[in-house]
């Protein structure tokens, strides 16, 4: 469960870097794209640290 | 189907240069698929990995994620100085984001330095060998951003400061994943 929370909040501000700092906010199709490959990487990072 | 024009469209979408989005992405593909295989690699041995890591020093290297993170906030303070035309804030902002960056360097050595005093080197276990690489490999790119960002700041544009930035916001994106992974997932 931790290693969930942990993961998520590190989820959370890839996405900040992302949107505000990278300005993908400004290039809502850019956006979508990133968001979908790096929620999809972190599931599969969250799938692997709770198999362990 | 797309014309090229559209095509064309979508691409001039994209904040920034395209090439520095090119290094972006296939940096961070790279740095991603190295966090992978060392969490697949982690599920044949977890309680090895779990021991290994117990030796690294988890407050140091939360440190040097308040110390990267603010780094981060710091550089794009500087983009908006610089589209603001204030060249002097904006070396100001650059310069402060790169000795955080040094700062950064600094304490990764003193952890490096720390495991060697406890013989901990490339070789003692696989999560060790990610370990080093990982990191080491980070590393590299703080210091190439430093580079860049003292290079901006020589000439402070709006356009080679977003660029520029673009960079250190890479090396900030790949920690901030990197972080947890290595150091806090037991």
């Amino acid at each position: 469960m931790a290693a969930l929370v942990i993961l998520g909040l590190a989820w959370m501000k890839a996405q900040v870097i992302l949107r505000t700092y990278l300005g993908l906010a400004q290039a809502p199709s850019w956006s979508r794209g990133f968001a979908l490959v790096l929620g999809l990487y972190m599931l599969g990072m969250m799938g692997l640290a709770v198999a362990a | 189907m797309s014309t090229p024009n559209q095509e064309q469209t979508v691409i001039d979408q994209l904040p920034g240069d395209l090439m520095m989005w090119i290094l972006i992405v296939s940096e961070l593909l790279v740095f991603g698929a190295g966090l992978a295989a060392y969490l697949g690699v982690r599920l044949t041995d977890p309680a090895g990995f779990a021991e290994a890591q117990s030796h690294l020093h988890k407050a140091a290297a939360g440190i040097n994620t308040v110390v990267l993170v603010s780094s981060g906030w710091l550089a794009a303070l500087a983009v908006q100085a610089a589209e603001a035309g204030r060249v002097a804030k904006t070396r100001l902002l650059l310069g402060l984001a790169s000795v955080l960056g040094g700062v950064f360097l600094w304490i990764k050595g003193l952890e490096y330095a720390e495991k060697s005093a406890q013989g901990i080197d490339f070789e003692t276990h696989p999560f060790f060998t990610f370990y080093y690489l990982l990191t080491g490999f980070h590393a590299v790119h703080v210091v190439a951003g430093i580079v860049i960002l003292g290079l901006v700041a020589w000439r402070p544009t709006a356009r080679n400061t977003e660029v520029g930035t673009a960079f250190w916001h890479m090396v900030d994106l790949v920690w901030v994943i990197l972080f947890p992974i290595l150091y806090l997932l037991g």
